[in-house]
C-alpha cells in the first residue's frame, strides 16, 4: 500500500516536470502566435495570452511590403535541392569511405572531422570573394551546390551505415554481377535511408533558417529568402506597426518546417532505432 | 519495402516541388537579363528605409534610366556592406549609410569620391549635411536629401495654462539650460504635470558644447555632467512621468492624459483610478514631430516647436556612390537628382508629407508655410534655422556607444544601485573596454 503511493507521489512528480517542461516549449511559439494577431504598441508594453484584434492590420503590412510567399517558394526551392544534393552525396561518400578500402581513407576521413570543427561563419569573406569572382552572386548556385559537400552528414552517416549494413549483404550482388553504383542505389541506399532521412530533416530545417549566408550573397528582392525577406521588414516601418507585421510573417515561415515535422518526426523516431536485415 | 516506399514518394514530391519552383526561376532570371541587355544603365540601390525606393521611381519616371531598390535592415546592413565591397563587389552601384555608420565605411574606402558636387553640396546643403559626408581628409563622399535637426516639441495648451504664453521664443528659454529646465520642470509639477516623458529625453544635449572626445581624449564636461545631475534630480523628484519613450503611455501622451508611472505596463492593464497626468514636452529629431503629429490624434495643432540646450541632430540617410561601382557617373547622377535638384527637393516635400529636406533655397522658399500641426507655426524656418546651428564638429564616431554607456551609468545612479562616483568609474572603464585608443581620465 505505502509503495503505491509512494509510486504515485513520485509519478505525480515525474508528470509536473514534464509538464513544466513542455510548457516551457510551448509557450514562446503560442505567444508568438498570439503576437501576431497584436498591434506594435501592444506588443512593446507587455505580453498577453489571449489574441489581439490586429491580425488583419499586421497582414496589411506584410502583403503591402512583402511577398511573403515568393520568399517561401525561395527559401523551399533552395532547402529541398540542398537537400536532395547533400543527402545523396552524403550517403554516396560515407558508403564509400566504410566499405572500400583505399590507400588514404583514413587521411580523407579525418580532414573531414576537422572540417567539421570549422563554423561556416570564418569562411563567409572569402567565400563571398569567391562568389563574386565566378559572378554566381544573386543566384542559388552559391546556396545550393555546397551542401554537396557536407562533412557533419558524411559522418553521420558513415557511422550509421557501418552498423546497419553487415558486409555479407553485399556479397550476394556481387556475385550476381551487380555494378557497385547498382549495389549503391538498389541494395545499400534503401537500408541507409532512415538515418539519411533523419539527417535530411536537419539539413532542410538549417536551409530553411539559414540567414548570414543568403543575406550577404542576395541582393535582388525577388530572390531573397524568406528569413532575409521578414529581416529587411523591419525597415520598411516604424517600429510600432512593424512588430505585429514581423510576428505575424515569422509565424507563416514556421508553417512549412510544422508540416515537415508533423509528417516526419515519425519516421525519424521510428528509424533510429529500426535495423535493416530483417528487410 | 514500406519505408523504401515512403521515401521514393517523398523525393518524387519534393522533385516536382523544385521543377515548379525552378521553373519560375528561370523566367525570372531571363525577365531581368533582357531588360539589363536593352537599357544597360540600370542602376542597383542598396538602402536603409523605403524613401529610396519612392526617389528611384520618380527618377526612373524622369530619365528612363531603371533603378532596382534593395532595402536591408540597418541591423544587417553594415555586415552586408562590409562583405561585399570588402572584396570590392561592383553588384551595387549606389551605397548608404546613417551618420554613425559613415565613418567607417568612409574609412574603409567604400564610398567614391564626390568631389565635382563639393561647391554646390557647399552652396545648396545644409552646412551640417555637408560636413556628414565628408571623410577624415575633407573629401566628399556622401549626400543626405534631408535633414533630421531636433528640437523641443511642448504643448502649447499647457504652456499658456502655466507660464501664461505659448511663444517659441519664450518657451525656448525654459529650455535653454540645465537649471531652467529643473526650474521648468518644478513649476510644471505644481500644477500636476510632467516636463518629459522619461529623463532620456535629455541625452541630445550631453554634448552640447565639446564633442564626446577630443584629440584621443574622453570629454566629461559641464554639458555631461549636468545632463547626468538633472537626469538624477528629475528623476528623484518624480518631475518625469516615467514613460518611456516608445512606450504605449509615451505614444498615449500625445493624445492627452496618460497614467503616472505607466513604464512599459499596456494601458489596459493599468488600474483604473491610477493618477493621471500630462507630459508638457518631448525632445526629438524633426522625425519625431512627424512621430508626435501622427499620434496625436484631437491634440493635434497643440504643438509648438522651440529650441533646446543647443541645435542637435539624429539619423539620416547619406547617400553616395560605390567605389567599385561599373556605372559611376550613372550612379552619380542618381545621387545628384536626389540631394542637388531642388525640383526633387520639392517634390520630397510633398511625397513624404512633410519631411525636412536639406536643400536650403527649397526650405527657404517654404518658410512662410504655417503648418497646422503645430499651432501654424512656421516649422520650416525654424528646422532651417535649427539645421544651420548644427555644429558638426561636435560629432565624432563614438557617439553612440558612449552615449549609451553614459545613458546606463545614469540609470543605475537613478535607480539607487550606485553612488554618482562608481557609476562614473564605471562608464570610464567601459568605453576604454570598447574603445581602447581613447584616453579615459582616471577616476
Amino acid at each position: 500500500m505505502g509503495v503505491t503511493i509512494k509510486n504515485k507521489t513520485i509519478k505525480g512528480f515525474i508528470y509536473i516536470f514534464l509538464i513544466l517542461l513542455a510548457i516551457l516549449c510551448v509557450v514562446p511559439f503560442f505567444l508568438m502566435i498570439i503576437n501576431s494577431t497584436r498591434s506594435g504598441n501592444e506588443i512593446m508594453t507587455g505580453f498577453s495570452f489571449f489574441p489581439g484584434g490586429s491580425l488583419a492590420e499586421n497582414w496589411k503590412v506584410v502583403s503591402e511590403n512583402l511577398d511573403i510567399f515568393r520568399g517561401m517558394l525561395n527559401s523551399l526551392f533552395i532547402a529541398v535541392c540542398s537537400t536532395i544534393l547533400c543527402s545523396y552525396f552524403s550517403a554516396l561518400t560515407a558508403y564509400g569511405l566504410a566499405f572500400y578500402k583505399f590507400r588514404g581513407a583514413k587521411l580523407i576521413f579525418g580532414v573531414m572531422l576537422v572540417f567539421m570543427m570549422v563554423p561556416a561563419q570564418l569562411s563567409l569573406l572569402g567565400f563571398y570573394d569567391l562568389c563574386n569572382n565566378l559572378k554566381i552572386t544573386n543566384t542559388y548556385i552559391p546556396l545550393i551546390v555546397p551542401s554537396i559537400a557536407t562533412p557533419a552528414v558524411v559522418f553521420f552517416l558513415r557511422q550509421y551505415v557501418l552498423s546497419v549494413l553487415p558486409k555479407a549483404v553485399l556479397e550476394a550482388p556481387r556475385i550476381d554481377g551487380a555494378s557497385e553504383i547498382k549495389i549503391f542505389h538498389k541494395i545499400v541506399l534503401p537500408i541507409m535511408a532512415p538515418g539519411i532521412a533523419t539527417m535530411a530533416i536537419g539539413t532542410f530545417i538549417g536551409s530553411w533558417n539559414s540567414y548570414l549566408i543568403p543575406l550577404v550573397l542576395l541582393s535582388k528582392q525577388e530572390l531573397l529568402t524568406l528569413p532575409v525577406m521578414i529581416g529587411s521588414l523591419q525597415s520598411v516601418t516604424d517600429i510600432a506597426s512593424n512588430a505585429g507585421a514581423t510576428y505575424l510573417a515569422v509565424a507563416i515561415s514556421v508553417i512549412p518546417i510544422l508540416i515537415v515535422f508533423a509528417f516526419c518526426s515519425k519516421y525519424i523516431i521510428s528509424s533510429i532505432s529500426a535495423g535493416s536485415v530483417k528487410e | 519495402m514500406k519505408l523504401k516506399r515512403i521515401f521514393t514518394a517523398i523525393l518524387a514530391g519534393t522533385m516536382a516541388l523544385s521543377m515548379a519552383a525552378c521553373g519560375g526561376n528561370t523566367d525570372s532570371t531571363t525577365g531581368s537579363a533582357d531588360g539589363e541587355a536593352a537599357k544597360p544603365e540600370k542602376l542597383v540601390v542598396w538602402t536603409l528605409a523605403e524613401d529610396l525606393k519612392d526617389f528611384a521611381a520618380h527618377y526612373t519616371e524622369k530619365t528612363g534610366i531603371d533603378v532596382e531598390v534593395n532595402v536591408i535592415a540597418p541591423a544587417d546592413y553594415p555586415t552586408k556592406l562590409n562583405t561585399s565591397l570588402g572584396s570590392q563587389s561592383d553588384e551595387v552601384d549606389i551605397i548608404v549609410g546613417e551618420p554613425q555608420m559613415l565613418p567607417d565605411f568612409f574609412d574603409a574606402g567604400y564610398f567614391a569620391d564626390l568631389s565635382e558636387f563639393d561647391s554646390a553640396a557647399q552652396e545648396k546643403l545644409v552646412p551640417y549635411i555637408y560636413e556628414a559626408g565628408k571623410d577624415s581628409n575633407g573629401t566628399l563622399r556622401a549626400l543626405s536629401y534631408q535633414v533630421t535637426a531636433g528640437s523641443v516639441i511642448y504643448r502649447l495648451d499647457l504652456a499658456e495654462e502655466v507660464f501664461g504664453t505659448s511663444d517659441p521664443e519664450e518657451i525656448g528659454k525654459l529650455f535653454s539650460s540645465y537649471d531652467a529646465i529643473l526650474d521648468t520642470a518644478a513649476k510644471l509639477k505644481e500644477k500636476g504635470y510632467c516636463i518629459f516623458g522619461d529623463t532620456g529625453a535629455l541625452r541630445w544635449f550631453a554634448n552640447a558644447n565639446t564633442p564626446w572626445v577630443k584629440d584621443g581624449k574622453l570629454q566629461v564636461t559641464e554639458d555631461s555632467l549636468g545632463y547626468f545631475d538633472t537626469a538624477v534630480e528629475l528623476y528623484q523628484k518624480e518631475y518625469v512621468a516615467f514613460a518611456p519613450e516608445w512606450s504605449a503611455a509615451w505614444y498615449a501622451s500625445m493624445a492627452g492624459e496618460l497614467p503616472v508611472n505607466a513604464g512599459w505596463t499596456a494601458l489596459e492593464d493599468i488600474e483604473e483610478g491610477t493618477p493621471t497626468t500630462q507630459i508638457f514636452s518631448y525632445i526629438m529629431p524633426s522625425w519625431g514631430a512627424v512621430t508626435i503629429r501622427d499620434n496625436a490624434q484631437d491634440n493635434i495643432g497643440n504643438f509648438g516647436v522651440c529650441e533646446g540646450i543647443s541645435s542637435f541632430f539624429g539619423g539620416g540617410t547619406f547617400i553616395g556612390v560605390n567605389e567599385y561601382s561599373k556605372n559611376k557617373e550613372a550612379a552619380k547622377d542618381f545621387v545628384e537628382f536626389c540631394t542637388l535638384n531642388e525640383e526633387t527637393s520639392e517634390w520630397w516635400i510633398d511625397e513624404s508629407n512633410g519631411d525636412i529636406v536639406s536643400m536650403k533655397s527649397v526650405l527657404e522658399a517654404n518658410k512662410d508655410y504655417e503648418n497646422p500641426a503645430f499651432g501654424n507655426q512656421k516649422t520650416y524656418e525654424f528646422f532651417m534655422k535649427q539645421a544651420e546651428n548644427i555644429d558638426y564638429s561636435l560629432i565624432t564616431r563614438y557617439d553612440t556607444e558612449i552615449g549609451n554607456a553614459f545613458g546606463t551609468a545614469i540609470v543605475a545612479v537613478q535607480n539607487g544601485e550606485k553612488d554618482k562616483e562608481t557609476a562614473l568609474k564605471e562608464f570610464y572603464t567601459t568605453v576604454k573596454a570598447t574603445y581602447p585608443e581613447i584616453e579615459v581620465p582616471e577616476a
